[in-house]
């Protein structure tokens, strides 16, 4: 038992400066203990090293107040540990760096953020029981609200959905909830009113629609909205699903019809994907993406100020 | 009459010939045009990357051009002298201070 424990000891002492030095490093040598340990925190509460040191030292670097690091560093760690995505509250931190934003606006935005994404895994969480799913939900959920839907224009969806899932087998039910929060996303990134995001799809769901019927909605949508206004398409779309029509009927290929069939072709799948997701790209002399981007301005949330040849990644 | 119709005839050409498109899709990468705002730098950030900022190369005397991967969404905005700033396209997302992002998808 002494030997066990002498090991133990003789093995974390050996370890803990070791650990010390790659976070001291990847740090600017004035920043504070209480920083550093709370850079520490993260990386024990499941966030990588790398992500942990290089959204710290660029909060230092824009000079953000420690108590606004303090307080981005534990709103991450309050995110993983209640198995929420890390990475749009940490990407909206990068982006408010990029955009010059005082810190505690920053600070604010990603509290925002996710309290968004809270809403939607715990709303997912309702309608399935599948984890995966459950996910691909929450993420459709928040990018909806992302792009301006409210906790009160879901609620009405979750009801309809709610009902309606009541009389299906569960194997169908994740994918018509799915396709439905992706046409309210569709909508509310169009630009329509949240209202009306709302009344369309509540009234496709009342109307019964299947989750093929759900995602030739969203294509027959997003094709007319290139011609007309998303709102005023909104509108129509409302009125024909209340006269109980449905995308791919016959005699409905009047101009102004909601739901034609024929202009889904090749929008088969919308992706429920994070825009969040990080990308790899090529390199060539216009490229953009992570790893890939060429130039000397790459400089991660360390804003534009300055011009060219920011901090980089490393 | 003739001289009318060639006349509206070349405006039509001038103007849609000088229009640049906002995106335009070739294979597996997008192409982000950005019409010249006389802005003294350009910049470019996208959710691809954690919003690194990239310099803007000129594609024409009057366009900037950034090219990315077109199977992924992701979003993104330009910083023209210091400025946020996106063009006119379909897909946005409110950006939690006030402003928006631009919203690339694939299918779009």
């Amino acid at each position: 038992m002494k030997k066990t424990l002498l090991i133990l000891m003789t093995l974390m002492l050996w370890v803990c400066p070791v650990w010390a030095d790659e976070i001291d490093d990847a740090l600017p040598e004035d920043t504070s203990l209480q920083i550093i340990n709370n850079t520490r925190q993260m990386i024990q509460t499941g966030i990588s090293q790398d992500d942990a040191t290089q959204l710290t030292r660029t909060m230092l670097q824009n000079r953000f107040q420690a108590r606004h690091i303090l307080q981005a560093q534990n709103m991450l760690m309050e995110t993983i540990q209640s198995n929420l995505p890390v990475e749009p509250v940490m990407n909206k931190a990068f982006e408010g760096m990029a955009k010059n934003k005082p810190d505690g606006l920053i600070v604010q935005a990603m509290k925002k953020t996710q309290s968004r994404y809270a809403y939607a895994y715990r709303k997912a969480q309702e309608l399935t029981p599948d984890r995966e799913m459950q996910n691909s939900l929450g993420l459709s959920i928040a990018q909806g609200m992302g792009a301006g839907l409210q906790e009160k224009d879901m609620e009405p969806v979750m009801t309809q959905l709610q009902t309606r899932i009541r009389q299906m087998s569960q194997n169908k039910v994740g994918e018509l909830c799915l396709q439905t929060f992706l046409t309210a996303r569709a909508m509310a990134r169009l630009g329509v009113d949240p209202d009306n995001v709302s009344d369309v799809v509540c009234q496709a769901l009342q109307n019964r629609f299947t989750a093929m019927e759900m995602q030739q909605l969203r294509s027959n949508f997003n094709s007319r909205s290139q011609q007309m206004s998303p709102n005023q398409l909104a509108k129509q779309f409302a009125q024909k699903l209340s006269q109980g029509e449905k995308p791919g009927e016959s005699g409905s290929s009047n101009e102004n019809n909601a739901g034609q069939s024929g202009s889904s072709q090749g929008r088969a799948s919308e992706s429920g994907n994070a825009s969040e997701n990080m990308g790899g790209s090529e390199n060539g002399s216009d490229n953009a993406g992570s790893g890939g981007a060429d130039g000397a301005g790459g400089s991660k949330g360390g804003g534009a100020n300055g011009g060219a040849g920011g901090s980089g990644k490393k | 009459m003739n001289r009318l119709v060639v006349s509206m005839l070349l405006a039509v050409w001038t103007l849609g010939g000088c229009a640049t498109p906002f995106q335009k899709i070739k294979g597996e990468r997008v192409y982000l045009y950005l019409k010249d705002t006389n802005a003294q730098t350009a910049f470019f950030a996208s959710s691809l990357d954690g919003f690194q900022c990239h310099p803007l190369t000129r594609h024409t005397k009057s366009s900037w051009r950034i090219s990315l991967p077109a199977n992924k969404e992701f979003t993104y905005f330009y910083i023209l002298d210091n400025q946020p700033f996106i063009p006119d396209c379909s897909y946005k997302e409110k950006d939690d201070f006030g402003f928006e992002n631009c919203v690339f998808t694939p299918d779009l």
